[in-house]
């Protein structure tokens, strides 16, 4: 038996390969996914536990809580202590070197005067830690600074600004632009920055200057003398400390270096929880397309096969035999491929890093993959498992038909829709519908996690009901109706490349930019004649062939679209996107127009005539569909609503809005604001963190002036008066939380500062839209009450009312304010509208980058309808030679698959978008109902889109079948059995 | 007579056709210097035992294969300069078909099948010919049944519909009759007779089975890749016994 497997493995060696690119291609993105967490996260572990390699201890603030509080590694929540403990802490018997350490803000400007940015790292400022055992960077070039106004940069800043030692560099910090003197340059370790961050290196009073206060450090990095181990060290300095006295005494932390370690690690993981979650969410999706993809390709090679089996059991082989070597193949095909797939996995993790880098725009270092065993174990397990059931499944079935009716069935075959599927089905989606109804009832995360999971009953009720749908929903699209939607939507592309390449690219070479003109050129020519040369020779390779039995056919052409391709890329991305949009426009114009024509009419035969493998392989595209909708829904809904309520709570017509997102801007920049002709009132918002409440937790509180608050922000309905809270020690709280906490006017609250100051303040006022506020829940005034307790606060947002009416006056409002400001770069002057994008486009953000994931949950779906469609012109292969025979020509063939592949595409991505557009609806509805205020916007520019997109993917899936098909001989193909 | 008479006269001629197999030591001539002429309007049947090229003849004259050396002409066409394309618009627009099995599309139903060359060419076809093709048939109450529908009888019949509606050049079957039982396939071949007869259609079959040779004008006998004489008005038992001697 196991010889017939062997044979049978190497008779059938296209077909596995075929089906065994699709486990190579769902195991490579599920490893790959792992990979990249995996990497990603090494890559940080390395980052913070390298920083703090040789310290040994620790003196710093214990920290209560402040902004970044759950930020591990920032140092910006503590107030300090003073920086003449440094010579105490010498003195401590047992340590070797110490180095007071200061962590703050500051970001370089460059030569166009704008902030450098990191794409999301913070930007850091230190001071110069001289001891090579307590800092992970190093000197490359110049020296330390030594005198007040010089600095330093890391390796990835001087490279990034093109800046030199000697050089005159900007630095912002909190207290405004500074011109420094740039003495020398650093690496971290060997890398030229810390993971995406900037460093800044300032002398300890310069850093104390911009970036804490003088006089104070935030901590001091201990170095033990030899043979002194940590905890003895950190017991010293306890009790050396414990007998001096100084500024923030109360509030002394001593910590070993191990502890400073694990605090680090602590902190990887906290951010990586979150990435985890993501990437895993990623992974599953990949394991769901692929295991449909995978089960899908094997069940059609088992229906392939029935004769072959039926045959062996008339020759004498028992059922159990058979089964076997269905058995035995699998299992080799599913090891051999997972392993493949694994090691493809670190491919596509170097995918993932490139798209983060070129999409996200973060600095990731180049380093070694990590693999690790679980994602081997992982990849292998479910491979294998799921080949083996794809394979046996569908054999135990057709095990079970009588041998010599096997043999007489022909291998077309119309399978209807069981009753049993219609049954559970029907079941499940009944389910989905009842938990989704008690989701709506429900609110807030509960009813959004009964909504998911009742989205995941749909999917189980979908798949099932799947050929229930395809029958008339991939026939109604196969008609010609969608032919003209598909071929208009062909005939914009082709009009969109065809203008983009000849207007733009007329343009550049207008703008005497000839080098594109000319790059263009040459590119096109080159793509040409290599395509031509290439296709020519296998022309002539392939003549008397048929790629019916030679899988070597074709290859030839293969070479040749690469090297058409690698010529289109000397053109520029631009242009080659714009050719190859113009040429996806045309072919869909054609294959448009085949669905008013026999080839059309046979396609969509075609794509009806096995429900049940039409909808296994066009759900492959719906998952992917499904979450881009459901996302869109969401994220366009969170836009809309916050847009709403940002308009309606802002009375004021500009905003000054901080550059950089953690820190604001100072405080002084309202003078300057309030100087100018025509502003007529105006108000800071800072966001400070008080711990406070029951629970006791951190919660945002905010500092405005209370006099002119009103005068620039809405607030809804208030109760008593904002401009009360011109009395010290007074507060407001938005009514809603007032209610959750059960709190009365006139009732005084205790609260904590992060620098460890206590407060008890009065309720004056209640009031509404604090969601308008960035959900700030409390607001006190900052002159009298703020200050008392935070020193050195920046303000996060300036409200400006202005009288300015007319355009003219608007401008030179405009043109005044940003000269008030030149000075302060981190503060940027913005009208309303623009600040009002700027807060919700954070939404948009985040869709583009899970969408960009999400696609390539999509390349698989592609790949599966590819295969699926081989595979069954595969089984057609007589059919279309007597198709061929009767006078179809090769055009009408090639025609007749892609619309098939266009109309099963199209039937999974409209599933998908319906599906997730309702269970988006449903989050939204959901999710809205706590707060009460989410607003349903349904995307449509974005989902139509998004289901006309799926043609362009039959187009791609149906491209390599397609030319197969029409290459068949016609005499062989007739002759199959 | 002049060259062109004789061009008239037949619907399909070959002219010195040879086609030849592997190289060398290996080389096997499946045909061997013929040269043939299908009169218009006759039913003519070609037949020679197993590997006697008679399969191979009949798909270099459909241009479905490609001869070694030799001239095929459809009319006044010469198929063997023809390429891919224009073969293909021959086929459909001036050749009919017939093949011994899975003549049909099974997505299409009987009538789609039957219209199919026509449909495939963008054309209506002449209606009033096609009804009377389905009467002559007797499909006209079975049109709208898929061939999984219908019985292995009715489905040659379609296939014959199907040559006949888009009243080709010339009709090529290929043992139309083989997998039928004798009624059946009796039935087929009138039909087929009744076409050359009473409408004219040329039609050229290929055959081993002497009964079905029977129905036609003129049996081609070929033997090792060469004509091996013919003859007209042939019984079932004359081509039998030709048959026998064959080669001899």
């Amino acid at each position: 038996m196991l010889r017939l497997t062997l044979k049978n493995l190497w008779a059938y060696k296209k077909r596995l390969l075929t089906s065994g690119l699709s486990i190579v291609i769902g195991i490579s993105f599920l490893a790959g996914s792992f990979v990249f967490t995996d990497t990603l996260k090494g890559l940080f572990t390395d980052l913070f536990s390298s920083s703090v390699k040789g310290v040994d201890a620790q003196v710093r603030q214990e920290r209560a809580f402040g902004k970044n509080t759950d930020g591990g590694p920032y140092e910006k929540g503590r107030a300090g202590l003073p920086a003449a403990l440094a010579s105490d802490i010498g003195a401590v018997p047992g340590v070797a070197a110490v180095a007071p350490y200061i962590e703050g803000y500051a970001q370089p400007i460059n030569a166009k005067g704008k902030l450098v940015k990191t794409g999301g790292a913070p930007t850091f400022g230190y001071t110069w830690v001289a001891d090579p055992e307590l800092s992970a960077y190093r000197l490359l070039n110049g020296r330390a600074p030594k005198t007040n106004g010089e600095v330093v940069f890391d390796r990835g800043l001087m490279k990034e600004m093109k800046a030199k030692v000697g050089d005159t560099v900007t630095v912002n910090t909190l207290s405004g632009a500074e011109k420094f003197r740039l003495v020398g340059d650093a690496t971290f370790g060997s890398s030229d920055a810390a993971l995406g961050t900037t460093a800044v290196f300032f002398t300890q009073a310069d850093a104390q200057k911009y970036l804490t206060r003088p006089g104070f450090v935030q901590s001091f990095l201990v170095r033990a003398d030899t043979g002194v181990n940590e905890a003895a060290l950190a017991k010293n300095l306890r009790s050396a400390l414990a007998g001096k006295d100084f500024e923030n005494k109360t509030s002394l932390e001593v910590v070993t270096g191990e502890a400073l370690k694990q605090e680090q690690l602590s902190f990887v993981n906290t951010i990586f929880g979150f990435i985890n979650t993501f990437f895993t969410a990623f992974a599953v999706v990949a394991l769901f397309v692929s295991i449909f993809v995978i089960s899908n390709s094997f069940s059609i090679l088992v229906t392939q096969r029935t004769r072959e089996m039926a045959s062996m059991r008339i020759l004498g082989a028992s059922r159990a035999q058979v089964l076997t070597t269905t058995f035995l193949e699998a299992l080799a095909v599913g090891v051999l491929a997972s392993a493949v797939g694994v090691a493809a996995g670190l491919g596509v993790a170097q995918l993932i890093r490139l798209l983060l880098q070129t999409f996200g725009g973060g600095g990731l270092p180049s380093s070694g993959l990590v693999l690790k065993p679980r994602t081997v174990a992982v990849g292998m397990a479910v491979g294998t498992v799921v080949t083996v059931l794809s394979a046996i499944l569908p054999a135990l079935k057709s095990a079970r038909i009588k041998p010599l009716a096997a043999l007489r069935e022909t291998a077309i075959d119309s399978a209807g829709t069981s009753k049993v599927r219609l049954i559970f089905g029907g079941a499940f989606a009944t389910i989905a519908a009842v938990v989704t109804a008690a989701g709506l009832a429900d609110s807030g995360s509960d009813g959004a996690l009964k909504v998911g999971i009742a989205a995941g009953i749909a999917l189980v009720g979908i798949a099932l009901l799947g050929p229930v749908l395809a029958k008339p929903v991939a026939g109604a699209l196969g008609r010609p109706w969608f032919g003209v939607i598909v071929a208009i939507f062909g005939g914009f592309l082709a009009l969109f490349g065809t203008l983009a390449l000849v207007v733009l690219g007329g343009r550049q070479i207008d703008d005497g930019n000839f080098a594109v003109g000319r790059q263009a050129g040459v590119g096109l020519v080159s793509a040409v004649a290599a395509f031509g040369i290439a296709w020519l020779v296998a022309r002539r390779r392939d003549r008397g062939r048929s790629a019916l039995d030679d899988p070597t056919f074709g290859g030839t052409r293969k070479i040749a679209l690469l090297a058409g391709l690698l010529g289109l890329y000397n053109m520029s991305a631009f242009f080659a996107g714009a050719v190859v949009t113009a040429v996806c426009g045309w072919y869909l114009i054609r294959t448009g127009r085949s669905s008013f024509e026999t080839s059309g009419q046979i396609a969509r035969e075609n794509a009806i005539r096995n429900p049940t493998r039409t909808s296994a392989t066009a759900l492959a595209l719906t998952i992917g569909t499904a979450l881009v909708s459901a996302l869109s829904v969401l994220s366009f809904s969170l836009t809309d609503t916050f847009r709403g309520v940002f308009d309606e709570t802002i009375v004021a017509d500009h905003v000054v809005a901080s550059a950089s997102q953690d820190v604001g801007f100072p405080i002084s920049v309202q003078e300057r604001i309030n100087k100018i002709p025509g502003v007529v009132a105006s108000s800071t918002l800072q966001f400070e963190r008080f711990r406070f409440g029951f629970p006791a937790r951190e919660r945002s509180i905010g500092g405005i002036e209370s006099v002119d608050f009103a005068k620039v922000v809405r607030l809804g309905d208030v109760q008593g008066s904002i401009a009360a809270l011109a009395t010290p020690d007074t507060i407001a709280v938005a009514k809603t939380t007032a209610d959750d906490q059960g709190l009365e006017m006139g009732d005084t609250i205790k609260a904590k500062f992060g620098n460890g100051r206590n407060a008890t303040f009065t309720i004056v006022a209640f009031y509404g839209n604090a969601e308008g506020l960035g959900n700030t829940y409390y607001l006190v005034d900052n002159a009298v009450t703020l200050s008392k307790y935070i020193e050195n606060t920046s303000a996060d947002l300036l409200y400006v009312k202005s009288s300015a009416k007319t355009k003219s006056e608007r401008v030179a409002l405009e043109a005044a304010a940003d000269k008030a400001l030149a000075a302060y770069p981190g503060a940027e002057f913005q009208t309303k509208k623009k600040f009002v994008d700027g807060q919700v486009g954070q939404f948009q953000q985040f869709l583009a980058v899970v969408n960009a994931l999400l696609f390539l949950a999509i390349i698989i779906a592609v790949l599966g309808i590819a295969n699926t469609l081989r595979l069954s012109i595969f089984e057609r292969t007589r059919e279309i030679g007597l198709l061929r025979a009767v006078g179809m020509s090769r055009d009408q063939l090639r025609s007749s698959i892609r619309w098939e592949a266009i109309v099963v595409a199209t039937f999974g991505a409209v599933v998908g978008v319906v599906f997730g557009t309702v269970f988006g609806s449903a989050l939204v509805h959901v999710l809205g109902k706590d707060g009460g205020l989410l607003r349903l916007s349904v995307p449509v520019q974005v989902l139509m889109p998004l289901a006309l997109l799926a043609s362009i993917v039959g187009l791609y899936a149906a491209r390599k079948p397609a030319s197969d098909a029409a290459r068949l001989n016609i005499l062989q193909a007739i002759s199959t059995e | 007579m002049s060259p062109s008479m004789t061009t008239l006269d037949a619907a399909a001629r070959c002219v010195d056709l040879s086609k030849i197999y592997g190289k060398g030591e290996s080389e096997v001539r499946a045909l061997d210097g013929v040269t043939i002429s299908f009169p218009k309007g006759k039913f003519t049947a070609i037949m020679g035992p197993s590997g006697s090229g008679k399969s191979t003849l009949m798909h270099c004259c459909a241009g479905l294969d490609e001869a070694t050396s030799g001239q095929v002409f459809v009319g006044d066409i010469e198929i063997t300069t023809l390429a891919e394309r224009a073969l293909t618009q021959l086929r459909r627009d001036r050749l009919g078909f017939i093949f011994q099995a899975y003549n049909l599309v099974p997505t299409l139903n009987a009538i789609e099948n039957i219209t199919l060359p026509m449909m495939l060419a963008g054309r209506k076809g002449d209606q009033a010919w096609i009804d009377e093709v389905v009467s002559t048939v007797g499909l006209a109450n079975r049109l709208k049944h898929r061939p999984s529908e219908l019985s292995g009888g009715q489905q040659q019949r379609v296939a014959v519909a199907r040559a006949l509606a888009s009243r080709p050049d010339i009709i090529f079957a290929d043992e139309p009759t083989g997998n039928l039982d004798s009624k059946t396939g009796a039935e087929i071949l009138s039909f087929m007779k009744r076409a050359a007869t009473d409408m004219g259609q040329t039609i050229v079959m290929v055959t081993h089975d002497p009964i079905a040779a029977s129905y036609t004008d003129t049996v081609l006998f070929l033997a090792d890749g060469k004509l091996d004489g013919e003859m007209s008005e042939p019984t079932a038992q004359r081509v039998l016994d030709r048959m026998r001697n064959l080669g001899h």
